[in-house]
């Protein structure tokens, strides 16, 4: 959720579009679906704008996508298909900034799709977040060319949509045509339901005037006790580039 | 120097992400271990125990003592089989990936093995013609020689279109009735079935209700949801139909049943279904490798009353013979037209 990035180099470029791609991996359990322990891995792409406001606000849009396989040590019969989806809408003021150092700090709205489907959908499981997250970021400039960045988003309330207890019922049956319903299909909730962690470390290279490399590293940590006990932890690896007009 | 801390950060926060560190540890590949799992996964999530009556902690009772640590795969999954057994679901089954090992309870049947049928028989003996609906195999279509009736087979509720039952009426014409065979017909999607079963239906009529476990106890289902015939098409066919049925039509095929019996001109001749009506669970793992998957929900008909375990029980009961087919007699289709002739009147 955390990839709001510099515009102080260039005080003139108001806008910042940025394409990435990585490397995920993570640990996941999700006792409505398995009690088994797996490991995640596969490739991760983020397309992101930033908008900086007046006051050095800043306006962000952000969509990300991850797949590759999901897979237990117990049997290579259990690979399944994890996709995670991610869109995001944030806007962050400025709290403190100087020559080298700048914070903000707002809230997100977002929407989170994460699943898991084994053997197209002989086995199934899902959670489903849209709602509010606060964040907040740091950046910080080492030279005209380096800076580093750090970030940090917590959802406070939201939405929540997990399987039924059996997992699998007729009304997710009867919706599997209608995405929106599914996904929209739980109850406004907070912490006390879901935590959820995702934190930024990232570094920039800048080129040229508009051009800059990215480098970043996010841990993305979810736990809820909702229906049952679901846990997953990523890691996620992404370089890219960032264009600035 | 800040650099330096940020990358130690970096390091640590990566180290840290150790698996069972996050996940917790995993549970043991041992046989208790998967028996216990295995058990507690059926008591807690299986739907069907209330509405056949069984007692599924006796089962713990009797084969519990049965596995220890050096309880063999072949051990367990003689008795993971018994334990399905007891259940008499052909929804549940076990599976063991690496020995391409597969059980499905009731799979045993001597009933369902005896169910004989010869498409060869009522294609060359009994249809003036036969057409397939569509590439798809499953749905063909045709007229019984000599009259004026028409003939639709199914073989499962999926895979296909539903809406294509509209064209087939349309392409059989102004037939006078119609013989609708689901025998051998194993399921698919209750939605397909009802979609089919619109374009019969003579009103909307309360058929069941369903209720999904929602809870861990024996008696924690989710509120009944109700489900009700509903007219489909542009027009419906209320001529007199026959559905033929035998002990492997079974899950959607029906629930097609369901809806087609509560239409006064629909009669069912063959032999009493499967009696398997609840959907499956997903998937499920074990520590062993091994897979299984059970009923999780209860069907009731408007009356209170369970059709699990029993099935439909036909109008009128006639099963087929070998001896029969091998005289290219098939005598379900020869019962289905003496009736239409001696209470319809139709031939």
């Amino acid at each position: 959720m955390i990839s709001c990035l510099a515009n102080c180099y260039s005080q003139e470029s108001k806008n910042e579009l940025q394409l990435k791609l990585g490397y995920n991996q993570g640990y996941f359990k999700d006792i409505n679906y398995s009690p088994l322990n797996y490991t995640e891995s596969g490739l991760l792409v983020t397309l992101a704008y930033d908008r900086t406001l007046r006051n050095n606000a800043n306006l962000h849009f952000l969509l990300d996508f991850s797949s590759g396989v999901l897979s237990s040590e117990v049997s290579p019969y259990f690979d399944a298909l994890p996709i995670l989806a991610n869109l995001e809408i944030g806007y962050l003021k400025s709290l403190k900034n100087t020559q080298n150092l700048q914070i903000r700090g707002g809230g997100l709205l977002f929407s989170k799709a994460d699943m898991v489907f084994y053997d197209d959908t002989e086995a199934v499981t899902f959670t489903f977040l849209n709602g509010l997250a606060l964040a907040s970021n740091i950046e910080y400039s080492i030279s005209a060319k380096h800076q580093f960045n750090s970030g940090i988003s917590i959802p406070i309330l939201f939405v929540l949509a997990r399987p039924p207890f059996t997992g699998w019922d007729k009304e997710v049956d009867e919706n599997a045509d209608n995405p929106v319903r599914l996904i929209t299909d739980g109850h406004i909730t907070s912490l006390q339901d879901y935590i959820g962690i995702n934190f930024k470390l990232g570094y920039q290279y800048r080129i040229s005037e508009r051009f800059t490399l990215t480098a970043d590293y996010q841990l993305k940590y979810q736990s809820t006790e909702h229906r049952k006990s679901l846990t997953s932890l990523r890691n996620q690896f992404q370089i890219g580039s960032s264009f600035k007009f | 120097m800040k650099l330096r801390y940020l990358l130690t950060a970096l390091i640590i926060f990566i180290g840290l992400s150790c698996e069972e560190m996050v996940l917790g540890e995993e549970p043991t590949n041992a046989p208790e271990s998967n028996f216990e799992i295995f058990w507690q996964d059926f008591d807690e999530h299986y739907g069907l125990f209330q509405a056949r009556g069984w007692n599924w902690d006796s089962i713990y009772n009797v084969y519990r003592p049965m596995v220890n640590s050096q309880t063999s795969d072949a051990e367990l999954w003689s008795i993971f089989h018994d334990m399905i057994t007891y259940l008499d679901d052909s929804h549940t089954f076990i599976y063991n990936p690496d020995e391409d090992l597969f059980y499905a309870s009731g799979s045993e049947d001597e009933e369902a093995a005896s169910e004989v049928i010869s498409w060869d028989v009522i294609n060359n003996h009994y249809l003036e013609y036969s057409k397939d609906a569509s590439d798809v195999i499953g749905w063909k279509y045709g007229k019984m020689k000599n009259s004026n009736i028409g003939y639709i087979v199914l073989t499962d509720m999926d895979n296909e279109d539903p809406k294509i039952i509209d064209h087939i009426l349309s392409e059989l014409g102004n037939i006078d009735a119609l013989i609708f065979d689901i025998r051998h017909n194993t399921g698919g999607t209750d939605s397909f079935s009802a979609r089919v079963a619109g374009s019969f239906a003579d009103g909307e009529n309360l058929i069941y209700s369903v209720q999904e476990k929602n809870g861990p106890g024996k008696k924690d289902f989710a509120d009944k949801t109700f489900y009700y015939t509903e007219p489909k098409g542009k027009s419906q066919f209320t001529k007199p139909v026959v559905v033929l049925t035998d002990v492997v039509t079974v899950s959607a095929a029906e629930v097609f049943l369901l809806h087609m019996k509560s239409f006064e001109h629909v009669t069912q001749i063959g032999d009493s279904t499967a009696g398997d009506f609840s959907d499956t669970s997903m998937r499920r793992f074990l520590p062993n490798g091994w897979m299984y998957q059970y009923s999780i929900m209860m069907f009731l008909q408007p009356d209170g009353s369970s059709l699990d375990g029993i099935g439909h029980v036909p109008d009128i009961f006639i099963r087929n013979t070998e001896e029969a087919l091998n005289d290219n007699t098939d005598l379900v289709l020869d019962r289905s037209l003496q009736f239409l002739l001696e209470e319809y009147g139709i031939e």
